[in-house]
């Protein structure tokens, strides 16, 4: 049985493991403990092993496994209800203003000062305010997919990741640069 | 082209999704336009630190093997496969099992008690290296330059609730300066070394409240939870009510040199 059929997309003839680390960096950002992570990781690898969410030859492995992880978190958010998906969260964020047009974000010097020392912690906590839909597409943005793989593992338009992602990343800024330890 | 438009244009301007045309329209107007200039530096600043700062949490080793045992029961093509890890009591019914469920259970205790170590040892680890990172890329990585334990050591005073020790100078290796820096929610004393030409940081930080991982070695006689992270050597140890993270990318023997001069310096 093979993970992908097919040789295309990134990464192409690599073993099983080779998106191993980049899934876990989601998982870890998306449960709260490393444990749940790593169950997180496992069930997508058992998911993409069973040909679930099936995968298009030719099409991006990476965001076919991206796209498994997050149902398989989804799942066990609902199945678990220990914490509701986060509508309201969501809202708050789409309902702030654009940052990219407003012109008083902008801090200067001082927001730039603070976003050049800011350390691993603070970044991670700042990631953790947001929505999770939010912090997903942030970190597949860093991770290198495009709007349009991104916007298949989210399953949007790619026009939504574009804006959230503008407003995910403006939140984080503004949130690092008020950061005071 | 407006400010609106060419600051909706940075992030794919960054990651070299516009074409040739409207790249070069964006950068003539970064060029006259210090606001679009300054936004365009923030953001560049953000995907520095979500790329370069960011804990990179790597899969632990028994993720890894689990995976691979995943995939290799898949190889024959035998019946789907499903995790097999935490399965749900629910599930487990039968009386006959009871039995096999306690050992079972004790098992899986044993095995998550494990991993929740792992854990420990892997945040703080994390942590100690991305500061240690954050000291090589800084232009200005001390806030005392100073290679003499009796100018360090006071400096830490009023600056930080604890008192640190601050080993001086041995062998190659050689004391440069100090900082106060910061490890997880606490102040840290931060002080840095080099080891011929490798830099090495110490740092010290009050141990209460952590969750501390279970020692994995010893180090200068003192237990020690020892790691590589990221192509760094971590070793931490605890002295009294302090912690201690030493730091480096030397090999494996130097670290352990260095981990033995240190650590009874930290004790005394």
């Amino acid at each position: 049985m093979h993970l992908v059929p097919g040789p295309k997309g990134p990464g192409a003839g690599d073993g099983p493991l080779a998106y191993l680390d980049v899934l876990h960096r989601l998982a870890r950002l998306l449960t709260r403990s490393a444990t749940d992570a790593e169950d997180l990781v496992q069930e997508t690898y058992a998911r993409a092993l069973r040909g679930e969410a099936g995968f298009t030859p030719g099409s991006d492995r990476r965001a076919w496994l991206f796209r498994i992880l997050r149902n398989a978190h989804l799942d066990a958010r609902r199945r678990e209800a220990r914490s509701p998906i986060e509508p309201a969260a969501v809202e708050e964020l789409s309902n702030r203003p654009d940052a990219a047009a407003a012109d008083g974000f902008l801090r200067g010097d001082a927001e730039l000062e603070r976003l050049r020392r800011v350390v691993g912690e603070e970044i991670e906590a700042a990631l953790r305010g947001l929505s999770e839909d939010a912090r997903t597409v942030v970190m597949l943005d860093v991770e290198g997919l495009g709007e349009a793989e991104i916007a298949e593992v989210m399953g949007c338009p790619p026009g939504t990741v574009k804006s959230r992602l503008s407003r995910a990343r403006a939140v984080l800024r503004e949130r690092l640069a008020d950061y005071r330890p | 082209m407006d400010c609106t438009t060419v600051r909706e244009s940075l992030h794919d301007l960054r990651r070299g999704r516009l074409d040739a045309v409207r790249a070069a329209e964006v950068r003539v107007h970064l060029k006259g336009c210090l606001g679009c200039r300054r936004e365009e530096e923030a953001e560049a600043a953000l995907d520095h630190a979500l790329a370069e700062r960011l804990p990179r949490h790597a899969a632990s080793a028994a993720l890894r093997r689990r995976v691979e045992e995943l995939w290799a029961a898949s190889a024959g093509a035998g019946p789907s496969p499903r995790p097999r890890s935490r399965p749900r009591l629910s599930r487990i019914v039968a009386p006959a099992a009871v039995a096999a469920l306690a050992i079972v259970s004790v098992g899986l205790l044993a095995e998550r008690q494990l991993r929740v170590r792992e854990e420990r040892l892997e945040r703080l680890a994390d942590e100690v290296v991305t500061d240690h990172l954050r000291l090589l890329a800084s232009a200005h990585p001390y806030d005392i330059e100073s290679g003499i334990t009796h100018e360090v050591k006071p400096w830490f005073e009023g600056r930080l609730d604890f008192a640190p020790e601050v080993p001086g100078d041995r062998g190659e290796l050689r004391l440069l300066g100090g900082a106060v820096g910061y490890v997880l929610d606490r102040k840290a004393a931060v002080m840095s070394y080099a080891l011929r030409r490798h830099r090495v940081t110490l740092l010290a930080f009050p141990a209460a409240g952590l969750a501390w991982p279970q020692a994995n070695r010893f180090a200068g006689g003192a237990p020690a939870a020892a790691d590589e992270r990221r192509g760094f050597r971590v070793v931490l140890w605890r002295a009294g009510d302090l912690a201690y993270a030493l730091v480096s990318d030397v090999n494996a023997e130097d670290m352990e040199l260095l981990a033995g001069e240190i650590v009874p310096e930290t004790r005394r």
